[in-house]
């Protein structure tokens, strides 16, 4: 039997998982522990959360090909 | 669509306006999932390349931007299993630095501040760090974030797709959420 309490370093990783429903019963109340008790990582959980909320609007940026990349495209497309 | 009943609104292909019409907008793509722009440039020629040697296989069923699209997600993956081939055997190497004590407890100068609320989360400046954070991460974090948070894949169907193991998949993905937040922290919350 592993120790009571998870360390901040165990807890952070494990936040992830909880995210996807991928923790045990037993894990999730050792995890639930850990977060009442530690408001560090109540602040990493909620920041975390917002940051990759916010990741999808990173998808489609206005950028434009070089010409030289475009026209070497195009030849090696008509060829 | 009942099958064998030929589709009239079957999209077809131009392929010699693609290069005009989508060129910029994979790029745009492309460079919001890989961090090097040579690198971007070349997932985009490599999209028209194979779909032009695909074009007879084309059955109109998706539209030619999305089609276009899909074969450019897939050249970004192949990209990024490379890297996880690569990576895979350092992985121990790319440490959390820094970030817990020895009792693996949040030494003092990483514990996460409570950011205040006057910053705005939703402002371009704050869209723009978020970028910057995001391209410093190492590049299999990237892979493991852009798959699971802009394309919204599960963790086992990115496991598979990279060929890594879960173990890996939970570990890249701590380590990328530790960075991201810590370097979000100083250059937008600034503590």
């Amino acid at each position: 039997m592993g120790k009571l309490m998870y360390s901040c370093k165990e807890a952070t990783y494990l936040i992830s998982k909880k995210e996807e429903g991928r923790l045990g019963l037993f894990q999730k109340l050792k995890l639930g522990m850990h977060m009442s008790m530690c408001r560090f990582c109540r602040g990493f959980e909620r920041q975390t959360r917002l940051l990759t909320g916010r990741l999808n609007k990173l998808q489609q940026q206005p950028k434009e090909l070089s010409e030289e990349k475009k026209k070497e495209i195009s030849e090696l497309l008509n060829q | 669509m009942a099958q064998g009943v030929p589709n009239v609104n079957a999209h077809v292909l131009h392929p010699e306006n693609w290069v005009d019409v989508y060129a910029d907008q994979l790029y745009g793509f492309v460079c919001s999932r890989v961090t090097d722009a040579i690198v971007a440039e070349d997932i985009v020629q490599e999209t028209f390349l194979s779909a032009w040697k695909a074009k007879d296989t084309y059955k109109g069923d998706a539209s030619e931007k999305n089609w276009l699209y899909a074969i450019c997600k897939n050249k970004v993956i192949d990209y990024y299993r490379k890297q996880a081939r690569e990576v895979q055997n350092q992985m121990s190497t790319l440490a959390d630095s820094g970030m817990f004590d020895a009792a693996d407890e949040w030494n003092i100068a990483a514990r996460p501040q409570d950011w205040s609320a006057d910053k705005n989360v939703e402002s371009k400046e704050f869209y723009r760090i978020l970028e910057l954070c995001k391209n410093r991460l190492q590049e299999l974090q990237q892979a493991v974030f852009v798959l699971k948070y802009m394309d919204e894949m599960e963790s086992v169907d990115i496991c598979k797709e990279l060929n890594i193991s879960s173990s890996n998949y939970w570990t890249l993905m701590h380590r990328a959420k530790l960075q991201l937040r810590g370097c979000l922290e100083k250059n937008w919350f600034n503590y």
